[in-house]
């Protein structure tokens, strides 16, 4: 097994420095005794892979049979360019691919990285604590109370419902009803005095708005960036 | 000469552990190995990789030259490497560079100087 990956990581050398130490180096893993000194080994030859495509692109390129002059006849200096050493096609498809594969891995992460479900834990710790202390200092109640109620919407004809649920002495929350009161209910985690998260649902909040008396007379569901306005009834 | 081979200065501990390795016979690529990690007490050990990256380096410098296989040898795979006198040139710069420094750091650490037995 770690033959095979020291193989392979000798195999993905550059075809110059694996043709002409590719068996040495073969030869060398053969010579050692022990799981861990083929380990060591193994590690070094991944380590000389990296260096060899990174720090050493150009060692074994030949130069152009025509030198380079430094300086004219007139004393004017010559610089040299790249154009010397022009890249080689594999080195252009080996970085071409290596970019995918990367770019794949990325996208792939990037859903799958748990950050938002981080951010989540994180606002719920945070509420949590708030709701308690609302609770033992008997806020909890007045504050959830004013936006309370049902919630109609004409277009398109909806009914929503808000309700607080939960053990009223300590994990009191607001909970919102699609259809009513009776139906199931989504957990409402507060960002402010008016914005409300869904739990549970991605890109979704609740917004109320107050009218002058600072009662709240209205609700705006957003989902999916879809937004729905329904009125207090 | 010197002043060109000061630029060259200071090698690399790899670098200079398989000069200094190749300066008393030619040998191949694992027996370098071998001769580093006993030169320097089994403290510095080279790897496969390390190890032909640098003979690469001191191959292209003119420093190191590739002899082959060698008929009837152990191991067909084996190549040998000597090192050349441009290689010895440098090996030569770079030791009086390091005594120097020893010397200097002696003198001011305050340190005796080794008795010759």
């Amino acid at each position: 097994m770690l033959r095979c990956l020291y193989r392979c990581a000798v195999r993905l050398h550059p075809a110059n420095f694996r043709q002409r130490f590719g068996d040495e180096m073969l030869y060398i893993f053969d010579q050692q005794k022990g799981t861990q000194a083929a380990l060591g080994v193994t590690l070094d030859c991944i380590l000389s892979l990296l260096r060899q495509w990174t720090l050493r692109p150009r060692i074994g390129m030949e130069r152009p049979a025509t030198p380079v002059q430094n300086a004219t006849a007139d004393n004017i200096l010559l610089f040299e360019t790249f154009d010397a050493f022009p890249l080689r096609k594999s080195a252009i498809i080996y970085g071409a691919l290596l970019s995918l594969v990367l770019l794949y891995i990325t996208v792939y992460a990037i859903p799958h990285s748990g950050i938002d479900l981080l951010n989540l834990h994180n606002v719920e710790i945070a509420i949590n604590s708030i709701q308690q202390e609302n609770a033992q200092t008997g806020r909890g109640m007045i504050l959830l109370d004013q936006y309370v109620g049902q919630y109609i919407s004409k277009n398109p004809s909806a009914k929503f419902s808000i309700q607080i649920e939960g053990d009223a002495s300590s994990d009191n929350h607001l909970s919102l009803s699609l259809g009513g009161a009776g139906h199931s209910s989504l957990r409402l985690l507060p960002l402010s005095p008016t914005k409300f998260i869904i739990l549970g649902a991605r890109d979704s909040y609740v917004d109320f708005t107050a009218d002058a008396q600072g009662r709240i007379c209205c609700l705006s569901l957003v989902m999916n960036s879809n937004a729905v306005t329904a009125k207090r009834q | 000469m010197a002043g060109t081979l000061d630029s060259y200065l200071p090698l690399s501990s790899a670098s200079l552990h398989i000069l200094l390795a190749l300066a008393g016979e030619d040998l191949h690529g694992y027996a370098i190995m071998q001769e580093v990690a006993t030169q320097s007490e089994g403290i510095y050990k080279l790897g496969p990789g390390t190890l032909y990256d640098n003979l690469q380096k001191l191959i292209q410098s003119g420093w190191v030259q590739e002899l082959g296989a060698r008929r009837g040898d152990d191991d067909p795979r084996r190549r040998y490497y000597r090192l050349t006198d441009a290689g010895r040139e440098v090996l030569k710069a770079e030791t009086t560079r390091l005594t120097q420094v020893v010397r200097e750091a002696r003198s001011r650490l305050r340190m005796p100087s080794p008795r010759r037995v």
